[in-house]
Formats: C-alpha cells, structure tokens, sequence
C-alpha cells in the first residue's frame, strides 16, 4: 500500500534550513543540545528531552504524535549521570512510545505504544513491534524482530529491510505535504500519516 | 514488516508454486527464476551471540551447544542478565581483623528482578565469567547412549558406502583421474571411505545394556494431599522448557541460561548452486555480499488506495508498478490462468534441466515438489492492453522536480501518474458475489535486461511472473 497524502498547515509547522518539520506542538527541552540531521519529521505532542543530555537524530526520521525521547541515565553509587542518546537514518518511533535507549541505530522501526528501556542497544535494521515493553540494558541484534513485555526475539525481518525502511521514511516526508490552510475534509495531518 | 506498506497484500507465486509477497522472494540472475525460502538451500555462514554480538566458531559453538559462554538468560522471564557491581566488607587478605571493601558482582534480570543470589549463587569476583555451571546428573549416561548412537550410525554409513562402491568401482575411478579429487568430491563426504575416519569401532559400544522398565512406580509423598499449593514457588511451564536438562520443578532451583547463539545465513539456489544472498561476516552489519532478492530485480506491484468494492460493481483500483533495476523497462499485463500456468512451468522445467545438465554435469539438481497453492481469484480484472515503459530508478531523482510525464505517450485512461522510476495503473476490478476478498491475479510480462557479465545470449529477456493482488474487503 502506497502511503496517503497527509496535510500539515503552514502556521503549525517550523520548517529548517535542512528539511526539518517540527510541530509547534511539540516540546523540545534544551533544543541547543537537539540535533536533527535533515528532513525528520517531529509530529505534535512529541518530547525531546535534550535538557537532560544530547540527543542527535540522523536523516530521515519520523518521530509519530506523544512519542518521548529521553537520554538514559545509569546510576552510580554517587547519583546519576545521563548519556546521550543517538539515533541512526530512516528510523520511525510510532505513536505514544517511549524511547530511553543509548543508540538506536539506523532503518528500525519502533512500533506505537512501546517502551524502551533504559541503554537499550536497537542495532541496524531491526523492528520493535507495536506495544512492547523492551527492558532496560537490552541489546537488539540486527533483523530481528522484538515484541511483547518483557521483549522477546519472535521474528525475522527480510534482506530488503534497508531499502524498504529508506522508502518507507522518504515516502513518509514526501507525503507529508504543507498548505497554508487545512482542506475542510481532512483532520490535523499527523493522525492520517500514523493509520498506515 | 507485515504492516510497512503492507506487503503481503501483494505476493508473487514462486517457481516452487508458493505465493510470498515480494521481500520473501529472490530472483535467481543465472535461472531467471523467481526463488523463495522454501525452495534454496540454506547454509548457516556465521554464528554470533545476539547480546555480545560476538563471532563464535562453529566447533566451538558445537562444544558450547549454540550457546554464548559469557551472556545469560534469566531462567524466570528468558530476558537477557545484566551483571551487577557492589561493594562489600570482607577481611583484608593481609591483616584478618580489619575489613576492605571489596567489589563482588552478580547477575540481576532488568525485567523480572531476579537475581542469581535468589538461589544462593555465590558473588563473583570478576566481573565476566566464573560462573560455575549446573552438572546434569544423567550427563554420564546420555553422552555414553550419543557415543553408541554415533557408532551405529558410522558403521551403517560404511556399510552403505561399502555396497555402492563395490558396484561402480570402475566408474568412480575413471572419474578421480580425470578430475582432482578434492575439488570434485568437496562437497560430498568422503570421511566414510577415508581409513582414518571411522573411529568407533561398534564392537566395544554395543555391550551398551538398555534400560529396563521398573514394574512398580514409587507413590505420590503424602504430604503432597495436605501441604498448602504455593503457585509463586512452583515454575511456569515455559520456565521448565528453558532449561530441558533440568526442568526445575521449584523455583528456587532456577540456575542462569546461557544465551542462544543466532546464525547469519546465505542462500543458494538449488538448481544452478550460485548464491541468491549472502551477508557479510561482521554480525552487526546490515551490509550484503551478495544480494539478489526479488526486491531488487522484479517491478514491484503495490496498492495505492484502499477502493470500496462492491459485489457485481466494476471499480476502478489504483495500483503502483516501480521499476528497481537501473535499466528502462517494458512492461505487459496479461490474463492469469493457473492451471495452464502450471502445465507451461512444468514443460519449462523438463526443457530446462535438459540445458542445465549441459552446463555442468556434475551440479546435482535438486527436484523440489511443486507446491499447491489456492490461486483461484475472486474478482474478475479488465486488464490495460498495450505496453508501458517504466523508466531505470535513478537516485539523484527526488533532487530534480522535472516532471516526466510529457515523453511518454500513456493513455490516460490507463496510466494515472508518474514519478521518477514509478507508475500508477489503474484496473478496474469486479468482485465475484459471495467474495469477503477480492483477490485478483495477472501476470507481469516484462523485459528484464540480464546483469550477469558472461551472458552470451541476448541481454534483454521477457519473464512472465504471476502476481495475486488482494484488493481488499468486498460489501454487499
């Protein structure tokens, strides 16, 4: 299925030098240690927590409505420190997750309602079914598909998973499409684009 | 990634007469068949921990059982441990009255909270490894029953090789001589043959004695009427089938599990032995060697638009074609019929196994039975006549906004839009009454040019691949 033309009003959106659309709607603490690549999309409702340690999202992304990125901590007997936490190409975080890994790495993609613990490790080519619960410190190897809670291995993705993942995210921008004012029959542009 | 894009929901049928939906699928360059995981041989090219990410040889990973020494699995959830880090006061090695803090770690589950002082595993102090492992009483037993076992099979295998021998002796040797031998029977073993091979001798192991039944089984405790069922002390089901050797009944006796080693694998195709993929080594790369998935060598067919159906009601449907190939292609829709489809694939086969054993005498061609698959459609389909060109995918495409519509002469009847290496087609599809789905199918011709450097025919060559598209929910 090709994916549909969703509509982002013009007012709602900041658009960046390099392609990023970032909702108004979204909170972004410590925005000067955020850094996003180029062209990500960032939907309403979402929160990077760059306050806490940097966080650096690569090419492509799409961070879905209420996701929450937030570095991981790890406690040490004098309190806490926090990491940064980094995130490859072409990733896609669904609807309402919650992201505390250390390094996400590039064409995974994370289902609605998850929640990754604290330093997961999600290598390359890997998939987070819609809601699962992955424990903290765990490691996600490469085409392997996690679901459940606790998190278990129960899938394999295919060979293709690089280019489908890099069509996927590109289709996604392309489709995501700014008018200066919303088309009376269509809703706020974000639902439409997360019901694939 | 059933639901990215929804690629099941378009599946070609496979050479072995398998439907799959077009990422399950290879294309094989030198057949020029359509190849799926059912019908290529798999073999297993690297073995790694999924935790440490770490390569393991497969004798050593034989030895281990395919599991990681270094990672565990908690034996109450089957998520991977972590190993924790305190301090605790011990005496000083040197002065016993005063104490030091030392450092001790165990294992902890993130998940579960389960710790491996809940079964009085004692702390270590090293942070990876030393942990003592659980001894099976029976090991003694089973590994003289495996010694047995693999004797009888040794010499059932010399038996074997011994008969076939004897009777083409001449043949096998004219071949030797001809060909160097090792290259030749690499593939096949030859370890039944070689005098150093059979180790077992069958004679000292068969005095194994079998077990006996007991006639008379011991009785239930008594206690087991009266004591009060604690079901938080007592082990899930799933936890007894984790550790198969031991199968604790308690949970108190729940030890670590070492974690399952995973495999990359390449698969080679059965009837020409090149190989349809191959992943690199490293086990955290995504990165192939060698990848000839059907992905990236077949149009690929994808709806554009759910359409609401209706019994008996032509509708018309959008579908996408996209060409992956770096080379323009032309492309026909022609009427499916499955069942002269299968009379024509299987005169093509017969054809080409006769060109195939020209080739090379020695490749074994493995049959593989040809699968029953439903191919009945649903809907009735108004195909497009005449031909399209869909042009070569080209990367520096999203870059450049030219729209490319003015140099093809579409119908617009047919053709809805194009876009770079794209093309949306509409067919206007009839449901069956009675259908839920309708699924129709047609056949892709298409021109697909050869890549293999050595190909002395033509480099242009028209396939035909069966497509079976479910178009969705059908209403009254």
């Amino acid at each position: 299925m090709e994916l549909q033309d969703s509509f982002y009003p013009r007012a709602q959106y900041i658009e960046t030098a390099t392609g990023n659309r970032v909702s108004r709607a979204s909170v972004l603490c410590g925005s000067q240690n955020i850094v996003l690549s180029g062209k990500v999309i960032v939907l309403s409702g979402v929160i990077i927590r760059g306050d806490l340690a940097n966080v650096r999202v690569g090419r492509h992304c799409v961070i879905s409505s209420k996701a929450v990125i937030r570095p991981p901590f790890k406690k040490f007997s004098k309190g806490v420190a926090f990491f940064p936490l980094h995130i490859g190409d072409h990733v896609y975080i669904g609807e309402g997750s919650v992201v505390n890994a250390a390094v996400i790495g590039s064409y995974v993609y994370i289902g609605k309602n998850c929640v990754i613990g604290r330093r997961c490790v999600l290598k390359d080519c890997c998939m987070i079914a819609d809601n699962t619960v992955l424990p903290p410190e765990t490691v996600v190897p490469p085409f392997a598909i996690y679901s459940g809670s606790p998190a278990k291995h129960t899938g394999d993705l295919p060979e293709a998973t690089q280019d489908l993942m890099t069509d996927y995210t590109k289709s996604c921008y392309h489709h995501f499409i700014r008018v200066k004012d919303m088309p009376p029959q269509a809703k706020e542009g974000t639902t439409k684009l997360i019901e694939i | 990634m059933a639901h990215l894009f929804q690629v099941d929901r378009v599946r070609l049928l496979c050479s072995c007469g398998v439907l799959k939906p077009i990422t399950a699928i290879y294309f094989c360059r030198h057949c020029l068949k359509l190849r799926c995981g059912n019908c290529v041989s798999h073999e297993v090219d690297t073995l790694f921990c999924p935790n440490c990410l770490e390569n393991m040889p497969s004798t050593e990973a034989r030895l281990k059982k395919n599991r990681c020494a270094n990672c565990f699995d908690c034996p109450s959830c089957c998520h991977t441990l972590s190993t924790r880090a305190t301090s605790i006061q011990a005496p000083s090695p040197e002065d016993p009255s005063k104490t030091v803090a030392r450092k001790v770690y165990y294992l902890a589950c993130t998940s579960c909270r389960w710790t491996s002082r809940d079964v009085g595993l004692k702390d270590q102090t090293v942070a990876t490894g030393g942990w003592a492992e659980q001894d099976n009483e029976h090991y003694k037993e089973l590994q003289t029953l495996l010694e047995h076992y693999r004797s009888l099979a040794q010499r059932e295998k010399l038996e074997k090789e011994r008969k076939r021998f004897s009777h083409r002796k001449s043949s096998y040797f004219s071949m030797t001589d001809k060909y160097s031998l090792p290259s030749l029977i690499g593939r096949k073993s030859l370890s039944p043959l070689s005098p150093y091979s059979p180790k077992g001798d069958g004679s000292q192991t068969s005095e194994l004695t079998p077990s006996e039944a007991v006639e008379e089984v011991e009785g239930l405790p008594a206690d087991i009427f009266t004591e009060e069922v604690n079901l938080s002390s007592i082990t899930s089901m799933e936890q007894r089938m984790a550790s198969p050797e031991w199968q604790p009944e308690k949970s108190s006796d729940l030890y670590p599990l070492h974690k399952h080693i995973l495999v990359k694998r390449s698969l080679r195709c059965r009837h020409c032995e090149h190989n349809l993929s191959k992943p690199e080594y490293n086990p955290s790369s995504v990165k192939f060697k060698i990848q000839l998935g059907a992905f990236y060598h077949v149009p690929e067919v994808r709806m554009v638009q759910q359409a609401d159906l209706k019994w008996g009601v032509e509708t018309s449907v959008q579908i996408s074609l996209c060409n992956p190939t770096p080379h323009d292609m032309t492309l026909a829709f022609l009427p499916f019929v499955p069942e002269a489809h299968i009379a024509a694939q299987q005169k093509g086969e017969e054809l080409g196994e006769g060109g195939s054993l020209n080739t090379s005498s020695l490749v074994r061609v493995v049959d593989i039975p040809v699968e029953k698959t439903d191919l009945t459609p649903t809907a009735d389909v108004a195909l497009p006549q005449g031909q399209l060109i869909l042009t070569a995918r080209d990367d520096t495409a999203e870059y450049d906004d030219q729209d490319a519509n003015s140099s093809f002469n579409d119908d617009p009847q047919v053709v809805a839009w194009r876009r770079a290496n794209k093309v949306g087609v509409n067919l206007l599809v009839t449901p069956q009454s009675g259908a839920k789905r309708a699924i129709v199918g047609f056949v892709l011709r298409y021109e697909y040019t050869n890549t293999v450097a050595t190909a002395t025919e033509s480099r242009t060559v028209t396939l035909n691949i069966p497509v079976m598209v479910d178009v969705g929910p059908v209403s009254e």
